[in-house]
């Protein structure tokens, strides 16, 4: 199985099948799912100014969109904890019994379909960035500091991109192909 | 160049698999097949439209309302960078800005040239459509920072009278803007670049 | 293309896993790893957590869960979790979440109140919180105590500030004097103090504040400090001219108060002393001047008139001698121990053992041991009349020689209640006679007498050729005269003299009243005996004994010999005066003189007080006549009477020193001195200015 598919057009590697690849997903996206948790429910980031002090969640972040707005926070919350979530459950219900060389899970095939669909709407990593832009934006009018779901967001970013690097979508269509 | 059509075949542009021409289902992943998605223009355009549709309020309506002590200002997306900029704060001022105007401006424009382009054709080379696509297909998404940046700092500069800030309906506005233009560009079929560059009649006798 | 067409190799088999580690991948400590984390700093954030601490407020007005912190100085150590109501809706409870390194020092003395901006004359505190919005301040002390999880809140901020030591003591309003929450205690401009929330206190009378002096400034008050109200101003008109007082315009607002030690040799303050708070500065100076005031004995009297005239600070009054004031008034019903329903006066005295001229200091209880056993004796309290013209009262205490048994009660509330007699409120119209039957006795006539014999002289003088050679310098002392009479206090004169007047009322009357007097009454019978003829001469005036006291203890002092001495020197001295060279222009002067002075005399005959006792001067002017007469041989009525009050004295001296009766009658003599004294310095005033008694200065 050493072996890779290379484009036709552009020479892009675009089958390359790892072994171990089942079980490095599974603990990648395992940690990613601790980290999303504990990265809600701590505090994200506080505010300190003039003597005044505010802390914010990442719930707090997506419920700030109030009234009018609301549909906007359930969009946030959708974006940046619930489809990165979802997607890595999906990940490891149609994993874990490949890996095991099992038959796959019922309904394995949709699960994946739906895993990829989203692949788009996760914005964990856009978050982060968008993070840093406002902490540069505040950065001279107030005193920002990172609660523990910060860096617990910074680390879930970086992961979820490994994951998909590590991902490969030929090999787990493949295995699910039989 | 052999395409699967070519060779009587329809990809699935989910699972990769290939089937027989005229398969409706993709056998693997159970996607719908089409060879060409005979309505993509159509819902191109018409996420195209919807998402043009939400960038002009996206850009009248206030993006962010700050209430200071003194004053309650409300900044538009490209009044905001501007203010920014005022306050030496270019750095900002510019990720806002091409985040914000660059990015969705080039996207529509880019959506819709390609859109044309598919229809009337092009002078642009298939590889350089190709690119234009896959950059509008990625960079997509990241025109939410905005939006993320709008609720971090809501959510954060909560100082009771010294600053607080609150979202504007513009807010709501560029959200959508940006899910109709990705799904704008998801439902643009690639493969029909490729067609452009052939004759019409070939096009049209390789019709399933 | 680079796909090889070679198919794969196969890869190397090994046997399946054949015990657990080989097993598992190394790859599951990733997530478990990051679970780890995610624990430890769940547990590290639960563990550093602090005790949840419920403050109850009145009300919560800006505090917000979240958003309010805990400080403590300056410091945040905490933030509210919950905002809620007690049960009962009647109070608000703050849950705090409290900084486990401060947590255990906040105990039961913990004091917790919100701090918002407030606005007042002495300037904006709490601005911060205008912007930051409210905060919860707390101070403890610096020990560990038991942990508590409830606590009351403040309304306010407390007196002391964390940093702030310094001596607390109890400050007392007196009069006008008011009492300021939050005021400085301000002293050369600076402000060493602040005044707590005053208070009503327990009987009523006045309010009292604990006030907060900042160390070092605590050294500045001892025993000889004295407190007065900066708050307002004063506008005075004065030989100074105009001026207007007042100390700051915050003070000015907002009430203030400042103190001075204006003597040395005050003992050290103790935290708790007491402090009275005068009404301004001169009342606060005066006060230091009045004896020994630190200790006020308080009694209390009940009378069956109510009647009205009695103030707050009205006398009280010991054989004359002004021995404390009214403290307070109160009309009191109580059917049981009264037996009706009617209300009675409920008088507080304050009264001051250092004014009763005991022996051997004047502590509280060395007074009120006296008391208890001049009580047993027959010390009543009376309403007696302290002005003929105002109406005003006064509390007198008085020997009931006959009364009924009675003793000082201690009623509820620990107050000393003392018994109380008839009171002897004067009838205006009658006593006013006898003040102007008494003003007969008083050497005014003798110097109108002798002024209009000089005046008789002069006359006599002005029509003899040898006025012309009066020295010029007699002019000048004419001009002033003139002056002094042309004077506008000239217009003032009756009101003076009734001043005088009235003066001299009191001091007859309380030499009239002294229970003494009684018993110099028959020591001195003799000397009514002796002055017999005197008697027959002035036949038909009853009141005779009466004004030989007083002509006696007039004479107590020698200086009326010298009076009579000095008088009669400055006639002889005036005589030689207009017999002298440098009279001659004296004529116009003494004539203009004599014309004011009629004229004056005439004012004083139509002033509005006078009126009524032109009669009583004109038999004044008859009785000096007659007392002239009497009196052609004063030199030796005085002896005789002098001779009288030795006998007195010697008589008095005849009891025993401790005995309560010598006692009385010590007190007795040393007011007779005392008015002695008043009349002596009257005679030395009258010495220095002959004007003085006409004129009124």
């Amino acid at each position: 199985m050493r072996q890779r598919a290379v484009c036709a057009r552009c020479h892009t590697v675009l089958i390359a099948p790892r072994r171990k690849a089942g079980k490095q997903l599974i603990s990648l996206a395992l940690t990613v799912l601790i980290l999303i948790v504990a990265a809600v429910l701590f505090p994200f980031l506080s505010i300190g100014a003039g003597g005044m002090h505010h802390d914010a969640s990442i719930l707090q972040a997506a419920f700030v969109f109030e009234g009018g707005l609301s549909v906007l926070a359930v969009a946030v919350l959708f974006f940046i904890v619930v489809i990165p979530a979802l997607r890595l459950l999906l990940l490891i219900y149609v994993l874990a019994p490949i890996i095991r060389d099992r038959p796959p899970a019922p309904l394995a095939r949709p699960a994946f379909r739906l895993s990829e669909a989203l692949v788009p709407w996760s914005m964990a990593e856009i978050f982060a960035i968008g993070c840093a832009v406002a902490l540069v934006k505040l950065s001279d009018l107030a005193d920002v500091a990172f609660g523990p779901a910060a860096w617990m967001f910074a680390i879930l970013v970086v992961l979820v991109v490994a994951t998909d690097s590590l991902m490969c979508r030929y090999s787990i269509w493949a295995s699910l192909d039989q | 160049m052999r395409t699967a059509r070519d060779m009587g075949l329809v990809g699935c542009t989910r699972c990769m698999r290939v089937a027989p021409l005229g398969t409706a289902l993709c056998p693997r992943c159970g996607s719908i097949l089409h060879s060409r998605d005979p309505m993509a223009l159509q819902k191109v355009w018409a996420w195209w439209l919807l998402g043009l549709g939400c960038y002009i309020p996206a850009n009248l309506y206030p993006m962010l309302e700050t209430r200071t002590l003194v004053s309650t200002q409300s900044d538009t997306i490209v009044g905001g960078a501007v203010t920014l900029a005022q306050h030496g704060n270019w750095g900002v001022a510019l990720i806002i800005l091409v985040a914000s105007v660059v990015i969705p401006v080039a996207k529509f424009l880019v959506l819709a040239g390609l859109a044309f382009g598919v229809w009337r054709g092009t002078r642009l080379s298939q590889a350089r459509q190709h690119l234009l696509y896959e950059i509008v297909e990625y960079i997509g998404r990241w025109s939410m920072i905005d939006v993320f940046v709008v609720a971090i700092l809501s959510s954060l500069v909560q100082l009771q009278a010294l600053a607080t800030i609150t979202p504007g309906r513009a807010s709501l506005f560029f959200a959508l803007s940006v899910i109709f233009t990705m799904l704008s560009a998801q439902s643009f079929d690639s493969r029909m670049i490729w067609d452009s560059a052939r004759p019409p009649d070939d096009q049209e006798d390789r019709q399933p | 293309m680079t796909q090889t067409a070679t198919p794969p190799p196969e890869p190397p088999v090994t046997p399946a896993g054949r015990n657990l580690i080989d097993r598992i991948s190394v790859i599951w400590l990733v997530p478990l790893a990051a679970l780890l984390v995610v624990l430890g700093v769940a547990w590290q954030a639960y563990s550093e957590r602090g005790p949840l601490l419920e403050i109850a407020f009145d009300n919560a007005s800006g505090v917000r869960a979240g958003t309010t912190e805990l400080r403590y100085r300056d410091v945040t150590v905490g933030m509210v979790e919950d905002v809620s109501f007690a049960p009962g809706l009647d109070r608000v409870l703050v849950k705090v979440r409290v900084d486990q390194e401060v947590a255990p020092y906040i105990d039961g003395d913990a004091q917790f109140w919100v701090v918002r901006p407030q606005v007042t004359a002495r300037g904006v505190t709490g601005l911060g919180t205008v912007l930051s919005g409210v905060y919860i301040e707390g101070l403890w002390d610096n020990s560990p105590g038991a942990a508590v999880t409830q606590i009351t809140g403040l309304p306010d901020a407390p007196l002391e500030r964390v940093g702030q030591d310094g001596l607390r003591l109890m400050l007392r309003a007196q009069g006008r004097a008011s009492l300021v929450e939050g005021a400085p205690v301000v002293y050369r401009g600076i402000e060493v103090g602040r005044i707590g929330r005053p208070r009503i206190t327990a009987d009523g009378a006045s309010a009292e504040a604990e006030a907060l002096i900042f160390a070092p400034h605590d050294r500045l008050i001892n025993s000889a400090t004295r407190f007065w109200d900066t708050s307002g101003f004063s506008f005075s008109l004065g030989p100074a001219g105009a001026q207007l007082d007042f100390s700051s315009v915050a003070a000015l607002v907002s009430g203030g108060v400042t103190f001075e030690t204006m003597i040395s040799g005050g003992t050290a303050a103790r935290a708790g002393d007491d402090y009275t708070v005068y009404p301004e500065e001169s009342a606060a100076r005066a006060s230091l001047f009045r004896g020994d005031d630190s200790e006020i004995l308080t009694l209390s009297a009940v009378f069956e008139d109510n009647i009205a005239g009695l103030t707050v600070d009205a006398p009280v009054e010991w054989n004359g001698l002004r021995i404390g004031q009214v403290s307070a008034l109160n009309g009191v019903v109580d059917e049981d121990r009264f037996g009706d329903g009617r209300v009675r006066l409920l008088v507080d005295l304050a009264i001051r053992p250092g004014r009763l001229g005991l022996e051997g200091g004047a502590g509280r209880d060395t007074a009120l041991e006296y008391l208890h056993e001049s009580v047993a004796r027959g010390l009543r309290a009376r309403l007696a009349s302290a002005s003929l013209l105002t109406g005003g009262l006064k509390i007198e205490l008085v020997d009931v020689p006959d009364a009924p048994p009675a003793e000082i009660e201690t009623i509820e509330g620990g107050d000393l209640l003392l018994p109380t007699t008839e009171s002897e409120i004067a009838d205006v119209s009658a006593t006013a006679t006898g003040v102007f039957e008494r003003i007969n006795a008083l050497p005014i006539e003798e110097v109108m007498a002798e002024a209009i014999t000089l005046m008789q002289n002069a006359n006599a003088l002005v029509s003899s050729s040898e006025t012309r050679d009066i020295p010029g310098s007699v002019n000048a002392l004419l001009d002033e005269t003139r002056g002094v009479i042309g004077a506008p206090e000239v217009q003032a004169l009756p009101a003076r003299l009734d001043a005088v007047l009235t003066e001299m009322e009191t001091l007859v009357a309380q030499i009239a009243q002294e229970a003494l007097a009684s018993k110099l009454s028959a020591a001195l019978s003799d000397a009514s005996a002796a002055s017999q003829g005197v008697s027959d001469a002035v036949s038909g005036v009853p009141d005779l004994v009466a004004r030989l006291d007083a002509v006696a203890q007039k004479a107590e002092s020698v200086e009326i010999d010298a009076l009579a001495a000095e008088l009669t020197a400055l006639i002889r001295s005036a005589d030689a005066l207009i017999a002298g060279e440098g009279a001659q222009a004296l004529p116009g002067t003494l004539n203009t003189t004599l014309e004011e002075l009629r004229h004056v005399l005439a004012q004083l005959r139509e002033g509005g007080v006078v009126e009524n006792a032109t009669a009583a001067l004109g038999s004044a002017r008859d009785a000096a006549d007659t007392f002239a007469e009497a009196g052609r041989d004063l030199p030796g009525l005085i002896a005789e009477a002098q001779a009288v009050l030795e006998q007195a004295r010697g008589t008095l001296a005849g009891y025993a020193a401790d005995n309560g009766v010598g006692r009385d009658a010590r007190a007795a003599m040393r007011e007779v001195e005392r008015a002695a004294r008043a009349v002596s310095s009257l005679a030395r005033a009258i010495e220095r200015n002959p004007n003085s008694l006409l004129l009124g200065r």
